[in-house]
């Protein structure tokens, strides 16, 4: 058992799955999903559910052993009966022994130790040291608007406003120099090879 | 000489009201949800305008490990916190004040030494992380922390505000890769690198509550003429000898929204022109009130940006309010005025008609801009700069015109250091208002947005408090009395460097500026103030006279300390490291908490040898009044719990989305957007409980009882067309249920007399239902 095993979303929901096939009373046809998505997985760490992921590879999230006690619990109760407020109340802040319990796992079945045994983790050494003192990043706008001039041709604008009615027609009328630029150098906009020749 | 009345009664009622304690030490009481914080108690005493706190946080360990506990919290922004003290068992630990750094390096090294320490760390203005470890199982550790502070005096009313919990903020930016620095549950971003140091748990509506909070409030008016104490909590007040009076916590509330107590002293000039000093071995402090001057400014024509927020957060009772705020704001517009509408969620959207630029204030464009108001909903995240960035590039066409940015908003926003840094360099000549809106809201951060661009922030609790601040901000929008305001040393060694705020606030009416700072040397002269008024220059001095305040020390440090902090984040040149070491050093020098520095205590017993830790990060109240965060709910608990009853939080939103829909034509909107729409709804309801809570102990009836008492009002308030005789008897009722409680059986009694001939369920027939 590799003590630092960490797995994938996909990992872990296919474990999650795994471990609920005993005598697991959800629904009969098997084929329910088992694992909550991306969202969901994020609601249940905002309600103290879920820890954070323990690691983050790239842009890829990873859980250890501690995530699959609390997502095997937190089914466990939901089939049982128990409301949300239910589940809240016994899995925050429950220790790994409980929720081994809850989770009515016995320890050989599980596939590795947590890093650590037992949600006695050491915290790993921070990240970025002396956070306090760093100063934010300036803001760059993820959304930016496009206006298309024609097939092929788009302007992006970065501008916090949705361009109106009124800013469109407009952009379109002083678009028409920069369309016959492209169309006499073949760059193809709106058209295709006929257009060209022609 | 004083007789003070201890609050008793009201602490055993919450005692009564929150059972946790009958668990006895270590009991695993799962149905009780287990969390570390299991008391808030905060000790307030109130001399004229100055004030001391004590906050005391209860931690035990239910657990059969041993435990750090980690809670994310508010304080008061302005406040200065200048003491902590641990007891764990028999022993109290002072704590110290050191180098942030050093600090976490002391309490990290404690931990693991198997020792009990606390660490005390501040996030940013007004929020702060307490984590106490090697907590044993079984055991409990409480925290004191000391604060001193100063009210603020506005209208005639000074306002005692402590917040309670911190609430969910929208983090904007990119995830950071590399993990997170802190225990909350968002992760950390380009653009709020510690959003997981400000992101608590949240709890469901429906957890029992798991905070045992009391509070009380000495009010000593030292000579000012108090009248109405009014509070957002449901409080007792106690007069006791010398005018004084007691205000403690009556039942036990949850630990959901900021405790306000808003105390009317009198009249707008009970306070006056003064320069108190607190002499200390190196000089001392002074604090100088300016008073508006009872002078009347001509008219300017102004431009006026109004940004609403209308973000997923402000759903409710909020919006409705900031609905209502806005419509108000552009009704006071005259067609000398322009103005500009921006609502923004992760968009920015202008009424359609209008170009997204300024227009004349007519009849016309007015109502096309409330009319488009009118119709606003919430939904989406809450993308605040690109806006505010918009607003000052649509007003820097201004010239010689009053150019002024309204922001309504709850300010529930990660970025507070991002939009200020952004915004500090193109807002030079803008007024910047902000009207905050929530029961819990982030007002270190509308405070310093209205500091930056010389304006004020107004703040609304509740919908009720809304038309009076709506008056205020009418009086003051872009019409300041004197601006441009300097302290000058007349005879009083003022030390310039000090002077805090460092950019002094102009005066508008009702609302006098304070400015604090140091001098050296005796407390001998005094200062004279300048400024323009009116296109000519304005002069008031004042004379030293020697105060008790003996906090001014510590709340003069804090906003000095502010200042600099503020220039940390939006000086983008200079040298950062030394504004740094200056920070630490007034910080430690006059002992007061800041954003490089913490409080750490450290029992040396060893007590946890053993060396495992069991984390909890401490999951807090939604604020009252806020709509659970929608929960993606459908497939996967539709797929996974087919054998569980329907969730109650989904059908619950559902139910209160209903029902903010349908209010939305009633004229006065809805104030709890849950509550039923009708009188007979709400009787069948309040009945309903009141028969299901016939057995409960006493102080969760009498809970109830104030609980329907304000719902009562909040129905009333929206049920046109009462006769007039049931309309009274209802509202004595509410009076009734709403006060302290007297002789709680005649009051229940009471409230089912008058609630069952409403739902309609009445044995007794042919007698009108007040006739009892």
């Amino acid at each position: 058992m590799a003590p630092d095993e960490l797995w994938t979303i996909d990992e872990l929901s296919a474990l999650v799955a795994d471990n609920l096939v005993v005598d697991y009373p959800g629904p009969p046809n098997g084929r329910a999903r088992v694992v909550p998505d991306q969202r969901t997985i994020r609601w249940y760490t905002t309600i103290g559910l879920l820890d954070r992921p323990t690691a983050m590879r790239g842009r890829t999230a990873l859980y250890d052993r501690r995530h699959l006690l609390q997502l095997v619990a937190i089914k466990r109760l939901q089939a049982d009966g128990h409301t949300l407020a239910d589940v809240q109340q016994q899995l925050v802040g429950a220790t790994d022994p409980v929720l081994t319990d809850i989770a009515r796992l016995s320890t050989e079945s599980l596939p590795a130790e947590s890093p650590g045994g037992g949600g006695a983790t050491a915290p790993a050494p921070l990240p970025r040291d002396r956070f306090w003192a760093a100063r934010p990043a300036p803001p760059t706008s993820a959304l930016v608007h496009g206006v298309r001039l024609a097939d092929g041709v788009t302007v992006m604008l970065a501008t916090a406003r949705v361009p109106t009615r009124d800013d469109v027609a407009a952009i379109e009328e002083a678009a028409g120099p920069l369309l016959d630029v492209l169309r006499r150098r073949g760059l193809n906009p709106e058209g295709n090879a006929h257009d060209n020749a022609r | 000489m004083t007789t003070h009345v201890d609050p008793m009664t009201a602490d055993e009622l919450a005692r009564h009201a929150n059972p946790l304690d009958d668990a006895g030490c270590g009991t695993l009481d799962t149905a009780r949800g287990n969390l570390p914080l299991d008391e808030l108690d905060l000790r307030a005493g109130i001399a004229g305008l100055a004030t001391d706190m004590e906050l005391t946080q209860g931690f035990h360990n239910p657990y059969d490990e041993p435990l750090e506990a980690t809670y994310i919290f508010p304080l008061p922004d302005r406040a200065a916190v200048t003491r902590l003290r641990m007891t764990a068992g028999d022993r109290v630990v002072e704590g110290v004040l050191k180098e942030r750094g050093a600090a976490r390096a002391d309490y990290d090294q404690a931990l693991e030494a198997g020792q009990r320490a606390s660490i005390a760390e501040e996030e940013r203005p007004g929020v702060f992380t307490m984590r106490v470890g090697n907590i044993l199982p079984g055991e409990r550790v409480t925290i004191a922390l000391t604060l001193a502070g100063r009210l603020p005096f506005e209208d005639g009313e000074a306002t005692f505000r402590f917040p309670l919990v911190v609430a969910p903020r929208y983090i904007p930016g990119s995830v950071l890769l590399g993990g997170s620095v802190g225990d909350g549950v968002s992760p950390d971003t380009d653009a709020v690198p510690d959003a997981s140091r400000i992101s608590p748990p949240v709890l469901l509506p429906n957890f029992p509550n798991p905070v045992r909070l009391s509070v009380s409030v000495d009010i000593d008016p030292a000579g000012l003429p108090l009248g109405r104490v009014s509070s957002s909590l449901h409080v007792t007040t106690v007069d006791t000898a010398n005018d004084r009076c007691l205000v403690s916590l009556a039942v036990g509330d949850r630990v959901n929204r900021d405790f306000v107590l808003r105390l009317r002293l009198g009249a707008d000039d009970a306070v006056a022109s003064s320069l108190a000093v607190v002499p200390d071995e190196e000089g001392g402090t002074f604090a100088c009130t300016v008073l508006p001057p009872a002078i009347a400014v001509p008219d300017r024509p102004r431009d006026v940006v109004l940004v609403l927020d209308r973000s997923g957060s402000m759903d409710g009772w909020k919006m409705v309010a900031a609905r209502r705020a806005a419509a108000r704001i552009v009704d006071t517009f005259g067609s000398a005025d322009r103005f500009a509408v921006l609502a923004f969620d992760h968009g920015v959207e202008s009424p359609p008609g209008l170009p997204g630029a300024l227009v004349a204030g007519t009849d016309r464009n007015r109502f096309r801009a409330i009319e488009h108001l009118a119709g606003l909903t919430a939904r989406g995240g809450t993308e605040m700069l690109t806006p505010l960035r918009q607003a000052a590039a649509l007003l820097s066409v201004s010239g010689a015109r009053e150019s002024v940015i309204v922001l309504v908003t709850d300010g529930q926003v990660g970025n507070e250091d991002q939009i200020l840094q952004s915004l500090a360099p193109v807002v030079t000549g803008i007024r910047i208002h902000t009207v905050g809106i929530d029961t819990a809201v982030n007002k270190a951060f509308l405070q310093r947005l209205a500091g930056l661009g010389g304006g004020r922030c107004e703040l609304v609790e509740s919908e009720d408090r809304l038309d009076e601040a709506m008056r205020h901000i009418h009086r003051r929008i872009g019409r300041p009395l004197v601006t441009d305001l300097r302290l000058v040393a007349d005879g009083l060694s003022v030390d310039t460097s000090t002077i805090a705020p460092a950019v002094l606030l102009d005066l508008y009416p009702g609302a006098p500026v304070v400015i604090t700072g140091r001098y050296r040397g005796v407390p001998s002269g005094g200062v004279t103030v300048t400024g323009r008024a009116a296109d000519a220059d304005w002069r008031t001095s004042a004379v030293a006279s020697p105060s008790d305040h003996h906090g001014l020390r510590a709340v003069w440090a804090r906003a000095h300390v502010r200042d600099l902090e503020d220039r940390y984040v939006t000086a983008s040149f200079g040298d950062h490291d030394a504004l740094e070491r200056r920070i630490v050093a007034v910080s430690l020098e006059f002992g007061v908490l800041c954003r490089f520095t913490a409080f750490v205590a450290v029992d040396d017993r060893v007590v946890n040898a053993g060396g495992t830790l069991h984390r909890v990060t401490q999951p807090v109240e939604l604020p009252q009044g806020w709509q659970m965060p929608a929960a993606p709910q459908a497939a996967v608990f539709a797929a996974m719990s087919a054998a569980s009853p329907p969730m109650p939080m989904p059908t619950g939103k559902a139910r209160s989305r209903r029902t903010a829909g349908a209010m939305a034509d009633a004229p006065l909107g809805a104030i709890i957007p849950a509550l039923p729409v009708t009188l007979h709804a709400f009787a069948r309801q309040a009945l309903d409980r009141l028969r299901a809570a016939v057995d409960q102990p006493l102080a969760d009836r009498i809970r109830l009882l104030v609980e329907l008492g304000a719902e009562l009002v909040a129905v009333l308030d929206r049920v046109p067309g009462l006769p007039q005789e049931t309309l009274t008897r209802l509202r004595e009722l509410a009076a009734r249920l709403s006060g302290p409680p007297v002789d709680v059986d005649s009051e229940w009694q009471a409230a089912i007399d008058l609630l069952e001939p409403l739902a309609g369920q009445s044995t007794r027939r042919g007698r009108p239902f007040w006739k009892r």
